[in-house]
C-alpha cells in the first residue's frame, strides 16, 4: 500500500463511532462503528485496527482530529469532580442564585439544575477589587491556608475560583491561585481570568465551575486514548473539535473542557462550510437532521455565526438571546447552532383539544420507529415516510435494519387517520408537514431572527435524515438550491478533517470615554502574545499562524456587541477607530434592520482570533465507490394533494445523472435516503455531491 | 423566483373557509413565532436595563377585530393587556387609519396600565385592506415625573408620575409626528435610552407588519382569516375543558398589602372564584378601595393578574396566549376600588397589586384544587429606585428589581432565587452595577432558617446589601409582605418577612418602611431582605433528609431543625428517612 501521509478524523456520539482516514494521495477509507460507553476510546481503538489492519502504514498518520461527546456527557449525566467553588466575601451564593430567570413562564414544577459546586463547597475569602481593578482588599496568607485544609478535608477533587473583578485586574484571585496549586499539587484549579476575563460574575462563575466539574473526566478520557493510540502504534498528536469549529491540542484541551462542550454539532457545520467554499457558495444554511434532534446553522460569506454564550442541558431553545435558566451557563464562543425536538425518531400525537403535534418526545433507538419491529407502539416521522413510499420498503442503512412497511400503515390509519378524518397518506403527509414546521424554527432561528433572508443561501442538509426532508424545507423558505453531498451520515467526521486549528482571546476594553488607538493596539499586542505561546505549545511552526483582529462594539445602553474586524497589520491609529466605528453602524443595519448614525458607540472588548490553517485533502469530499451504480427501479410515492401518487425511479447516487433531470425521485445511499420531490430538478455534480433545484 | 404553492389546506364550502388540523396548525405555529421573533428584536435593539436585562416587555398579533392571536415570550402580567388598549384605538379611530400609522399610549385610563408602559400599535394593511394588528408594550426607564424611574409608590395624583400620553399617531401614514417624539425626550430623565428604546418598539412591530403580509402571501387571505377564528376557538375549548375539571363551587380567599404607604394600615385583596361547568368567575368584591399612593391598578392589570394565576394551576403547554383564553374566564372588579380606580389616581406602583391579585386567586383557588397550589412566594419583586444628577446636568437612573423565590409546593421545596411567577425578571450582575453606578454591593446571599417552615419549606430570603458612593441621591423602595409576610398552606407556616434596613450595624442604624423615597447622601448602606416563601404542611411531617440536605448546605441551622422540625442531631428521630414528600 501506498506511503502516504493520513489524517485520521474520528467523531464520537452516543451511539455511533464514525472514522474518516484520509491520505493527501487521495487514499483513505471510512468507518461506521458502534459506539463503547463508557469507555468510548476502546471503539477508537478497535475501529482503527480494522481500518488499518497490517496493510496500512501507522506511522504515516500523522494526527487524528476528534470530536467528543465526553465533556457533554459527563456534565449532563452529573458524573463530574466533587467540585468546590472560592470566591469573594458576601457572595457565596452567586452561582446558585444564578441570573432568576425560567425556561417555561407556569411550569410551576419547574426546578433549578443543583449547583455542580453545592453550598457547603462553596467557600468565601475576605478580598476584594473595584470596578477600576484597584485592589480594596488582599486575600490573607493565613486564609488560604485555612482554605486548603478545608478542602482537603472535604475530598473536593477540583476547584474553580472567582472573584469580583478578576477580569480587570486578576491578582487577588492569581495570588490564591497560585497558593492552592502549591498546597494542593494533585487538585486541578481553574481560576476565572485564565478561561474567562470578562464582566458579569455569574456568567464568569458558572463557566469556571463547568470548567472545574469537568477537567478530570476529561483529562482521563484524553490520557487513556492517548496512551492506547500509542499502545496500537500509532504516535500522532490528538487535536480535539471544540465547541467553536477549530481544533486545538489535546494539552489545552485538558486545561479548559469547558471548551469542548458542543464539539459534537460543531463539526458538520465546518464540514458544510468547506463543501460550501469548494462549491464558490459564500452563504449556506447546513441543516443537520438525525434521530431525535435537527439543528440549523448560517454561513455567510464563508463564515459560520458564533454565540457567545449557551446553556447546557436546558432542554432545547429557539433562541440563546433569552436567558432561560434551565441550564448550566457556559460563555464560551460556539458555533450558534439552532436545535429542535425533529428528528426521524419523533413521536406523532393529538393534544386534549384535538390538535396534531410530532414530538419533541422522541422513540429514539430503542423502542424506536414502529417499522423497527424493536418493541415502538408510537406513530413516527420514520414511519411516515415508509408509508410516503419515501423510505426503501424492505430494508435501510444498507440491509441492516429491516422495516416493517405494513406495521407502519396499520399504526398510522390507527393513530391518525382515524383521529384527523384523512386518508392514510394524506396522515402521513400530514405528519411529514409538521415535522417540516418543526425543524423550519430551527432554520428561522438563525436566519430570519437574525435579520438574514434565508432565500440568499443554499441549503446543505446531512444526517440519516435531513436529506428527506431538505427539498420541501427549501419551498418553505423560498431557498432555491440544496445540496445534498456525499456520505451524509459521516459528513461531522469529514468536518473534522477539514477544520482549522484556532483560539480566540478576549480582553475587555474598560475606559469610560471613547476609545483610545493606544490602548487598544496595546491589548492587541498583549493577546497576540499569548497567541503565539499557544502556536509554540502545539509544537506547530509559528509561521503557520495568521492573526486576525476584531472589535466588539454596541451603543451606548446597549447588552448585545456585534464584532467587526479591524487591521491586523500595523499599529492601530484613530482613522482606524473611527472606521471601526462605521463598520458597526453597517452591521447593525445589517442585523436589526436599523442603525443611528448620530448615537455614540462603545468600545466593549478586542478580540483576536489565531488560526494554524490545516493542509486540506484534495478529495475529502469526493464520492466513495459504496454504491453499485445500479437503480432500484421505481416505487410509488405519495407528495400532497396536489401531485398525488407518483411511480418514482428509485436510484443510487452513481446513478443520479450528471445532467438535471426532474423529480419525483429517490435516492438511496448506505447512510441516507434523498427525496426529491415533483416540482423539483436534480443532478449529481463532478464530486458526488447532489444538488437539488426548486423549479417548475 | 419560486412561488409558494402549499395552498392545498382549504377547500371552499358555501362561502365559507375550512381549514385542515395540519394547517391550521402550521399557521398557529408561524403566529407564535413571529410573536415571538417581534420580541427577539427587541431585546438586541434595546437600550435600557428594564427591557433587554428584565424583558419588561411584550409582543402581540391581532386578528382584524384587535384580537390577540399569538402573544411573544411575554411576561405573564401583559397577558390580555393590550386588547383594551387596541380596541379604545379601533373605537377612536374608526375610519381613519391608514397603511403606516403607527398608534401610541400610555394612559391608564385610555386602556395603558402606567406611565413607563407605552404601547405600540400598527395595523397591518394587504392590498388596501387591515388583515391584523401587531402590537408591543414596553416598560421605559423613565416617563420623567417626580422621582426618578418613574415607579414611585408616594405619588399622590397621576400628574406627578410623569409625561401622559393620550391615543396619538407616531407616525401618519409612515411620516414621524415630530412634534410628539420631541415633548417625549424632552419629559424624560433618559432621553437617549427612552428614544432607543421606542425605535426598539417600532422595529418590533415592523417586523411584525412584514411576517404577518408573508403569511397572508403563503396561505391566503381568506384561509388566515379562518385560521385566526379556529385557533381562538380551539384555546377556548381547551381552556373551558379545563375549567370543567375543577370542581363547582365558590371559593374566596383574602390576602393584604401591608400598607399604601401613607400609614393607610393594611388593604384587603379579596377574590372569590366561582366556578360552574366550563364557566370561571372572579368577583373581588370586598377588596379595598382606591388608595392615596400609586399601588392603584387597572381592570386591565387585574385581569392579566387572573390569567397568569389560572395558568400556574392549569399548566398546561396547548394553551396558547391568546383571546381564547381570556373570553373564557371573566372578571368584576368593583369601581372606585384600588383595581379599578377613579381618575386621577396614581398609577405607577401597580405591579406590586398585581402579584398580590395573583397570591389572592391562587388561594382561593387552593380551596377548589389544593394539590395544585403553592404557598406565597416573596411576594413580588422589590423595586429599588436610586435617582441622582450630575454637576453637568445629566440624570442617572438605578433601577433593581429584587426577586425572592417560590412558596412551598405540594410535592417540592419553593424555588430559591428565581423570578416570582407573575414576571420573568432576570437581575443586574454586581459587576455592572459597580461599573455603571456610584454603588458598591456588599453582599448577595441566601439568609439562613428565613424559608416559610413546612412538609415542604419556602424559599429563602435574599440579601442585597447597597452602599452609596454618590454625594447625594433620591431613594425610592417599592416593597411589601413585612406585617404580612408569604402565606404556607395546608399547616405550612409563613415566611420569612422582608425588611429594609438603613446603615446596619452602625450607630445610625434604622429600620425603613416598605415603601418610601428620601435622600440619601455619600456612604449609606441600604440592606434589603426579601421575604421568605411560605411552607406547605406541617413541619413536623418534613423527611428527615430534606432536613439534614439543608443542614449540610447551611440553608438552616441546627437551632432552627431543632426548634422548628424538632430535628435533633443527626438521628431522624422516628422520622422515615426517605419519607414520602407529598405532606398529604
Amino acid at each position: 500500500m501506498a506511503q502516504g501521509r493520513y489524517v485520521l478524523a474520528v467523531d464520537i456520539g452516543g451511539t455511533f463511532t464514525d472514522i474518516v482516514l484520509q491520505g493527501d494521495d487521495g487514499a483513505g477509507g471510512r468507518l461506521k462503528i458502534s459506539s463503547t460507553p463508557p469507555d468510548f476510546e476502546q471503539a477508537i481503538l478497535r475501529g482503527l485496527d480494522e481500518l488499518f489492519g497490517t496493510h496500512l502504514d501507522r506511522e504515516g498518520v500523522t494526527r487524528l482530529a476528534h470530536g467528543t461527546t465526553v465533556a457533554t456527557n459527563a456534565l449532563l449525566e452529573r458524573r463530574g469532580a466533587r467540585t468546590a467553588l472560592v470566591t469573594t466575601k458576601g457572595f457565596r451564593d452567586v452561582l446558585e442564585i444564578a441570573r432568576m430567570r425560567r425556561p417555561a413562564l407556569f411550569d410551576t414544577g419547574f426546578e433549578k439544575p443543583p449547583p455542580l459546586a453545592p453550598r457547603n463547597l462553596r467557600f468565601e475569602i475576605d478580598e476584594r477589587m473595584d470596578a477600576e481593578g484597584q485592589v480594596v482588599r488582599r486575600p490573607q496568607g493565613s486564609d488560604i491556608e485555612a482554605l486548603a485544609e478545608e478542602l482537603s478535608t472535604n475530598g473536593v477533587e477540583s476547584v474553580a475560583i472567582c472573584f469580583l473583578h478578576s477580569y480587570r485586574n486578576p491578582v487577588n484571585e492569581r495570588a490564591v491561585a497560585r497558593s492552592l496549586r502549591k498546597l494542593l499539587p494533585a487538585v486541578p484549579i481553574t481560576a476565572s481570568y485564565e478561561l474567562l476575563p470578562e464582566l458579569k460574575e455569574y456568567e464568569r462563575t458558572s463557566t469556571t465551575v463547568v470548567n472545574s466539574y469537568i477537567q478530570p473526566t476529561v483529562g482521563r478520557y484524553l490520557r487513556s486514548l492517548e496512551k492506547g493510540l500509542s499502545g496500537i502504534g500509532f504516535d500522532c498528536e490528538v487535536q480535539v473539535m471544540q465547541s467553536n469549529g477549530s481544533l486545538f491540542g489535546s494539552r489545552t484541551a485538558r486545561d479548559q473542557p469547558v471548551r469542548l462542550i458542543e464539539s459534537g454539532p460543531a463539526a458538520g457545520v465546518i464540514a458544510a462550510r468547506s463543501l460550501a467554499a469548494d462549491l464558490g457558495e459564500p452563504d449556506v444554511i447546513a441543516f443537520d437532521m438525525g434521530g431525535t434532534t435537527a439543528k440549523a446553522s448560517l454561513i455567510e460569506n464563508g463564515q459560520a455565526f458564533e454565540a457567545a454564550e449557551h446553556e447546557v442541558g436546558g432542554g432545547m431553545n429557539q433562541s440563546r438571546l433569552f436567558i432561560q435558566g434551565g441550564g448550566f451557563t457556559v460563555r464560551i464562543p460556539s458555533l450558534d447552532i439552532a436545535e429542535v425536538g425533529a428528528g426521524g425518531g419523533s413521536i406523532f400525537w393529538i393534544d386534549q383539544g384535538g390538535a396534531p403535534h410530532v414530538g419533541p418526545q422522541s422513540a429514539g433507538a430503542v423502542p424506536g420507529p414502529v417499522c423497527y419491529g424493536a418493541g415502538g407502539t408510537k406513530v413516527t416521522v420514520t414511519d411516515a415516510n415508509l408509508v410516503l413510499g419515501y423510505l426503501n420498503p424492505h430494508s435501510i442503512a444498507g440491509g441492516s435494519q429491516k422495516l416493517d412497511r405494513a406495521a407502519a400503515e396499520r399504526a398510522v390509519d390507527t393513530q391518525v387517520a382515524a383521529h384527523l378524518g384523512m386518508s392514510r397518506l394524506e396522515a402521513a403527509y400530514g405528519i411529514h408537514r409538521l415535522a417540516n414546521t418543526n425543524m423550519s424554527q430551527a432554520i428561522r432561528g438563525v436566519s430570519v431572527e437574525r435579520g438574514r433572508d434565508p432565500r440568499n443561501f443554499m441549503l446543505v442538509a446531512f444526517g440519516g435524515a435531513g436529506p428527506m426532508h431538505a427539498a420541501l424545507i427549501a419551498r418553505h423558505f423560498e431557498v432555491e438550491r440544496v445540496v445534498v453531498p456525499a456520505s451524509p451520515g459521516l459528513f461531522c467526521a469529514i468536518g473534522l478533517q477539514v477544520a482549522d486549528l484556532r483560539h480566540d482571546y478576549v480582553a475587555s476594553y474598560e475606559l469610560p470615554n471613547d476609545p483610545d488607538s493606544e490602548v487598544v493596539s496595546l491589548l492587541f499586542e498583549q493577546l497576540e502574545e499569548r497567541a503565539r505561546g499557544f502556536v509554540v505549545d502545539a509544537g506547530l511552526p509559528l509561521t503557520d499562524l495568521s492573526l486576525e483582529r476584531f472589535v466588539d462594539q454596541r451603543y451606548r445602553g446597549q447588552a448585545h456587541e456585534l464584532s467587526v474586524p479591524v487591521p491586523g497589520d500595523r499599529v492601530l491609529d484613530e482613522g482606524d477607530i473611527h472606521d471601526a466605528g462605521q463598520d458597526f453602524h453597517l452591521a447593525h443595519e445589517l442585523t436589526y434592520g436599523h442603525s443611528t448614525p448620530a448615537e455614540p458607540v462603545q468600545l466593549i472588548s478586542v478580540r483576536l482570533r489565531a488560526t494554524v490553517r490545516t493542509p486540506k485533502a484534495e478529495h475529502i469530499f469526493a464520492m466513495q465507490a459504496d454504491g453499485d451504480g445500479t437503480t432500484g427501479g421505481s416505487r410509488l410515492a405519495f407528495f400532497g394533494k396536489r401531485d398525488g401518487v407518483l411511480p418514482t425511479p428509485v436510484v443510487s447516487r452513481p446513478s443520479v445523472p450528471v445532467d438535471e433531470v426532474d423529480g419525483p425521485m429517490i435516492v438511496e445511499d448506505m447512510d441516507a435516503t434523498t427525496v426529491v420531490p415533483p416540482r423539483f430538478a436534480v443532478r449529481r455534480d463532478e464530486v458526488g455531491n447532489l444538488v437539488i433545484r426548486a423549479g417548475r | 423566483m419560486v412561488t409558494v404553492s402549499e395552498r392545498t389546506g382549504a377547500t371552499e364550502t358555501a362561502g365559507s373557509v375550512e381549514v385542515d388540523p395540519i394547517t391550521r396548525e402550521v399557521i398557529s405555529n408561524g403566529l407564535t413565532s413571529l410573536a415571538n421573533e417581534m420580541a427577539v428584536v427587541v431585546v438586541r435593539t434595546a437600550h435600557s436595563q428594564v427591557v433587554r436585562d428584565s424583558l419588561d416587555f411584550s409582543t402581540a398579533v391581532f386578528d382584524p377585530q384587535g384580537r390577540v392571536v399569538a402573544q411573544g415570550l411575554a411576561i405573564p402580567l401583559h397577558l390580555g393587556a393590550m386588547p383594551d388598549a387596541l380596541s379604545q384605538i379601533m373605537e377612536r379611530h374608526a375610519g381613519s387609519i391608514s397603511d403606516g400609522d403607527v398608534f401610541v399610549l400610555n394612559d391608564p385610563d385610555e386602556g395603558g396600565m402606567h406611565l413607563p408602559d407605552i404601547f405600540m400599535f400598527k395595523a397591518v394593511f394587504v392590498e388596501g385592506e387591515i388583515l391584523g394588528w401587531v402590537g408591543c408594550i414596553a416598560h421605559h426607564a423613565d416617563m420623567g415625573g417626580r422621582v426618578a424611574g418613574s415607579n414611585a409608590v408616594d405619588s399622590r395624583e397621576i400628574y406627578a408620575e410623569g409625561l401622559q400620553i393620550p391615543i396619538l399617531k407616531l407616525y401618519e401614514a409612515g411620516v414621524e409626528n415630530q412634534t410628539l417624539s420631541s415633548i417625549i425626550a424632552k419629559n424624560v430623565r433618559l432621553p437617549a435610552i427612552v428614544m432607543g428604546d421606542i425605535r426598539a418598539q417600532l422595529s418590533s412591530i415592523n417586523v411584525g407588519e412584514r411576517g404577518l403580509r408573508k403569511l397572508v402571501g403563503e396561505h391566503g387571505r381568506d384561509v388566515l382569516l379562518a385560521t385566526f377564528d379556529d385557533i381562538l376557538e380551539y384555546t377556548e375549548g381547551i381552556v373551558r375543558a379545563e375549567i370543567a375539571r375543577l370542581p363547582d363551587g365558590t371559593y374566596s380567599f383574602d390576602d393584604y398589602i401591608d400598607d399604601d404607604g401613607f400609614g393607610s394600615g393594611p388593604i384587603r385583596i379579596s377574590a372569590t372564584v366561582d366556578i360552574e361547568g366550563d364557566r370561571l368567575h372572579v368577583d373581588f368584591e370586598g377588596t379595598g378601595g382606591q388608595v392615596m399612593s400609586a399601588l392603584n391598578a387597572t381592570t386591565s392589570f387585574t385581569r392579566a393578574s387572573v390569567y397568569a394565576a389560572f395558568l400556574c394551576v392549569t399548566p398546561k403547554t396547548e394553551i396558547l396566549n391568546n383571546d381564547g383564553l381570556y373570553r373564557a374566564i371573566t372578571v368584576t372588579v368593583p369601581e372606585g376600588s384600588i383595581l379599578n380606580p377613579r381618575r386621577p389616581a396614581p398609577r405607577a406602583a401597580r405591579g406590586l397589586t398585581g402579584f398580590r391579585v395573583i397570591d389572592a386567586v391562587i388561594g382561593a383557588l387552593h380551596k377548589a384544587v389544593p394539590e395544585r397550589c403553592f404557598a406565597a412566594g416573596e411576594g413580588g419583586p422589590t423595586m429599588i429606585s436610586i435617582g441622582t444628577v450630575d454637576p453637568d446636568g445629566v440624570s442617572h437612573v438605578f433601577v433593581d428589581f429584587v426577586c425572592g423565590g417560590w412558596g412551598g409546593r405540594q410535592t417540592q421545596d419553593g424555588v430559591d432565587a428565581i423570578s416570582p411567577i407573575g414576571a420573568n425578571l432576570a437581575n443586574v450582575p454586581v459587576e455592572q452595577i459597580e461599573r455603571d453606578y456610584e454603588i458598591i454591593v456588599d453582599e448577595y446571599s441566601f439568609l439562613p432558617d428565613t424559608g416559610g417552615p413546612g412538609a415542604n419549606r419556602g424559599c429563602l430570603s435574599i440579601a442585597r446589601q447597597l452602599r452609596f458612593l454618590g454625594d447625594w441621591g433620591v431613594l425610592s423602595i417599592r416593597s411589601d409582605r413585612r406585617d404580612h409576610p408569604p402565606y404556607g398552606l395546608d399547616h405550612g407556616l409563613p415566611g420569612h418577612p422582608s425588611l429594609n434596613i438603613l446603615n446596619p450595624g452602625r450607630p445610625d442604624e434604622t429600620l425603613l418602611p416598605t415603601k418610601f423615597t428620601r435622600d440619601i447622601k455619600h456612604g449609606d448602606v441600604l440592606r434589603h431582605v426579601t421575604a421568605g416563601g411560605g411552607g406547605v404542611g406541617a413541619p413536623m411531617h418534613r423527611s428527615a433528609d430534606l432536613i439534614a440536605h439543608d443542614l449540610e448546605e447551611g440553608k438552616i441551622t441546627e437551632e432552627h431543625a431543632r426548634t422548628v422540625y424538632g430535628f435533633t442531631g443527626t438521628s431522624p428521630e422516628g422520622r422515615s428517612s426517605t419519607g414520602p414528600r407529598p405532606h398529604a
